[in-house]
């Protein structure tokens, strides 16, 4: 009995050291684009879509491009591989995963944050 | 006020019948009665809030801001239904519900078999806390209360009405079943919990086993619907992305998955006491996390799945309750830890019962992973991280081997026989066929191109799990199809996974973009764009199209519609998509709509404040939008029918080294929203310049674009033709996901059985 035991915790350990190895390189961190600029490594940046700024969906390419402001006021312009995503529109916060290539921010995926539709219309209501 | 107090009323019945069926002394005495009586009414009290609830649905009362900002007049009754859980306080009604009632069915059979004071005591306690959470985030708030300065004599004529995407049957269909999943997931708690109380280690294992085999049908019928529902109509291209929200799911129906095997274990030798009572308590705890991930709040930004931040109040609740049951669990534990020890098996490594315990810790790493994967980004927040997710890489790379260890031992497992009468060297003689064959499919499905280890070995374990466990349905089930259940359901698993590997790895795909009667080339198919027609045409809140693809070529000739719509939910300024799918027995073609553009016969292009645009046909000649000319907007302009107005962009021609300020205008039908540019000759050049478009930004007006365009001399105005751009793939086998997990759930659904109770142990401790 004591032999399997420790057979077990030994198994057990190895799968969690390993397992928090690997951790370690298929996390994606959060950060600004003064960050994500200096190296080439992926990224996730939290920020909102700048609308007065131009944004053009390329139907030849599938790329949609934008320019976005982080919550260090820092601003890129990011590139899309893909179509503009649905709800972009009404989006309060948009999250961009990719990285930096020629002072473009290149991602691979759109998470957009929109209100629920009833907290929007309070919000305009209220103000 | 009737629907909270009644909230208020489940929750005084829910202590008062806990706290009767705690001094209840184990046998029918006064205080058992009492609380079987209060357990009914409390049941009663919850489906008469539900009723309240639904019945001011379908009333069309707004006057509660839950209703009014979660249904609509213009949904169709089975939508109306469904709006009852589209929001978060109508889902804590309805997870709820689904206890309470799973809660009579549990009363009556612990009744029958001795076992219900305290069983009922701790399921009835989850309630308390259910009803607590109802009472702060009630769905029964009237708008007044919500918004302060609101007239309350003001009554909204009507709802705000659903997400569009979620107005599909699906939404019907999938929730509730997964809440019933989700639901009887509790009972496995109380009765591990009670057994512990009552310092019996056995028959509550027993008497668990049916209903964690129910649980766990149920729960992946209802994962699999969620994954069906996103594949099928929202357009997500796969049924499975490791989502945090799909992952929160899963972690629960894992559990539960491991607790059928070791419970099977613990019945046939005696062993795994502790583990048994360690799964059914976390089964249940990760049913709370999940809600906690979910509605909570704390995942926002890693997630695709909405989350609406539900106060900080409900977050504390969440967590205590989460926290509370957990500890409740894990002290019942490690009280009668040292009791259990006495109980000793040996298991043998040339067992069945070794390698079913093997595949069991195969699914509680794979449980783990999902959970570390998915919890990280609340990891790195409470330690102070810079926040993270894990790429789903993450997932599948673990997964996999994990897999192709579950399918061998699953498959030597059933080679040997319980208590190690066979040697691990007679199970290998006698799956050396099925091996056989297995070698053979893998050697050709390496021919066909299947180049990476793990795949390979991946499709090598499944054949060997699909076809031995082939043989043993048709051994068994000739005899009584009941005796197959297992066997149908590890063939499930494994034609699930061989489904998952060739629908998202052999995946082709390619991006089109299609005119009106246009025609593109991919993956072997011709395209043809033949029309589209309206549907839904009764909505007034939406305009939806069928549009229809022809596709022809590889022995195909046949008809594609996917969907595009446009809905006043976010006021029409993007559109809707649902994908099209055409169906085959061995792939799927999955047609989906991604973007529209908008194309004119001549350059145009769209400007902000000081931005500028060089003619294309002419370089030095350059134009620059500076601002809007609204004036003659706010003073009528002068024209004759006020409803017409004309609205202006104040431009600047640049021409090499000469520069010109002047302004375009467009009229603006005040009434039909018609805009009409007025078209301008350049001086000097062969094209004129018009305004065509006004692009608004509804947070900051003043920052609205512009849209200019440049014509040639003989050219007129011309509507603009819509571009629509498709990504279309082809999902290889795709349906041996759907097929697999049918056979998953109906092989649960075959194994559940009465239990049989073991009468040499006193259960009355």
């Amino acid at each position: 009995m004591k032999k399997k035991y420790i057979i077990g915790a030994v198994i057990a350990l190895a799968f969690t050291v390993v397992a928090i190895l690997s951790f370690d390189s298929s996390k994606i961190e959060y950060t600004n684009f003064a960050k994500a600029k200096a190296t080439e490594k992926t990224y996730q940046i939290i920020g909102s879509w700048l609308k007065d700024k131009p944004s053009n969906y390329d139907n030849k390419e599938n790329t949609f491009t934008f320019y976005m402001c982080d919550d260090k006021k820092d601003t890129a312009c990011v590139i899309f591989h893909g179509a503009k995503p649905n709800n972009f529109d009404m989006a309060t916060q948009v999250v961009v995963k990719g990285s930096f290539a020629k002072n473009n921010f290149h991602a691979s995926e759109i998470l957009t944050k929109c209100p629920s539709k009833y907290e929007a219309e309070m919000k305009k209501a209220g103000s | 006020m009737v629907g909270k107090l009644i909230i208020i009323l489940s929750f005084v019945l829910a202590l008062a019948a806990t706290v009767a069926y705690f001094l209840s002394k184990e046998k029918e005495d006064r205080a058992n009665k009492l609380g079987r009586y209060l357990y009914l009414s409390l049941f009663f009290s919850i489906v008469l809030a539900s009723g309240i609830l639904l019945s001011n649905i379908l009333s069309f009362n707004y006057q509660y801001t839950y209703i009014w900002s979660y249904s609509s007049k213009l949904l169709p009754l089975h939508l109306l239904i469904s709006s009852f859980y589209a929001g978060q306080e109508g889902s804590f009604l309805l997870w709820t519900f689904m206890i309470s009632s799973v809660g009579v069915f549990l009363l009556y059979y612990t009744k029958k078999y001795d076992y219900e004071p305290r069983t009922m005591a701790f399921y009835t306690l989850i309630l308390v806390f259910l009803t607590l959470l109802l009472i702060i985030k009630s769905p029964f708030n009237f708008i007044w209360e919500s918004f302060p300065d609101v007239n309350p004599n003001v009554i909204p004529p009507n709802g705000r009405g659903l997400n569009p995407i979620l107005e599909s049957y699906w939404i019907s269909i999938h929730p509730p079943i997964l809440f019933t999943g989700y639901a009887l997931l509790s009972v496995p708690f109380a009765l591990a919990v009670a057994g512990m109380f009552k310092r019996d280690y056995t028959n509550w294992a027993n008497l668990a086993t049916p209903w964690v085999l129910t649980a766990s049908a149920i729960l992946g019928f209802g994962i699999m619907l969620g994954g069906f529902w996103a594949y099928e109509t929202l357009g997500w291209g796969g049924f499975w992305g490791w989502d945090p929200v799909e992952n929160s799911s899963l972690l629960p129906w894992l559990l539960s998955i491991a607790l059928v095997h070791t419970l099977l274990i613990q019945k046939r030798t005696g062993g795994l006491v502790k583990t048994n009572l360690i799964l059914a308590i976390f089964a249940f705890i990760f049913v709370l996390y999940a809600t906690f991930l979910t509605r909570s709040g704390v995942l926002g930004d890693t997630s695709v799945h909405s989350f609406v931040d539900p106060g900080q109040l409900v977050y504390l609740l969440l967590l205590i309750f989460l926290i509370a049951f957990t500890l409740i669990g894990l002290t019942f534990f490690a009280i009668r830890f040292k009791d259990m020890s006495k109980v000793k098996i040996n298991i043998k490594y040339d067992s069945r019962e070794f390698f079913i315990t093997l595949g069991s810790v195969f699914i509680m790493a794979v449980t783990l992973i999902v959970f570390f994967g998915t919890s990280l980004p609340l990891f790195q927040e409470i330690l102070g991280k810079p926040k993270s997710a894990v790429e789903t890489s993450f997932y599948n790379n673990w997964n996999l081997p994990l897999a192709i260890l579950m399918f061998l031992s699953n498959a030597i497992s059933l080679y040997l026989n319980w208590k190690s009468s066979t040697t691990i060297g007679t199970a290998l003689k006698n799956s050396f066929a099925s091996a056989a064959i297995s070698v053979v499919l893998t050697i050709i499905i390496v021919i066909a191109g299947v180049h990476r280890i793990d795949h390979i070995l991946l499709f090598f374990s499944s054949f060997f799990s699909i076809i031995i466990n082939i043989v043993f349905i048709f051994r068994t089930g000739r005899r009584k199809i009941s005796l197959a259940g297992s066997y149908i359901s590890h063939l499930g698993l494994a034609l699930l996974l061989l489904g998952a590997l060739t629908s998202s790895v052999f995946v082709t795909e390619k991006h089109i973009n299609l005119k009106n009667a246009g025609t593109d080339e991919a993956l072997g198919y011709k395209f043809t764009l033949v029309g589209r027609n309206r549907i839904e045409k009764n909505m007034s809140d939406r305009e939806k199209f069928k549009y229809h693809l022809k596709i022809q070529g590889n022995g195909v000739n046949s008809i594609v519609s996917p969907i595009i719509y446009w809905s006043d939910f976010n006021e029409r300024t993007s559109p809707f998509f649902e994908p099209g799918i055409k169906r085959y027995i061995t792939k799927d073609l999955y047609i989906s709509p991604i973007g529209i553009t908008l194309e004119y016969p001549y350059p145009s292009k769209d400007l902000g404040k000081g931005e500028t645009y060089a003619v294309p046909y002419d370089t030095s000649f350059k134009v620059s939008f500076i601002k809007f000319e609204m004036s003659s907007m706010m003073d009528g302009g002068g024209h004759s029918s006020s409803s017409v107005l004309p609205m202006g962009a104040i431009v600047e021609l640049i021409d090499g080294s000469k520069s010109v300020i002047d302004t375009l205008f467009a009229d603006i039908n005040m009434e039909t929203g018609d805009f009409k540019p007025i078209i301008k000759n350049v001086i000097d050049k062969k094209y004129k310049l018009g305004f065509t478009r006004f692009i608004s930004n509804p947070e900051n007006i003043a920052l609205s674009r512009v849209e200019i365009s440049i014509l040639p001399e003989n050219q007129d105005i011309a509507h603009p033709e819509e571009v629509i751009s498709f990504q279309v793939s082809t999902k290889p086998f795709i349906n041996l996901v759907w097929l697999g997990v049918l056979f998953i759930v109906l092989g649960l659904v075959l194994t559940i059985k009465k239990p049989s109770l073991d009468n040499g142990k006193n259960i009355n401790n």
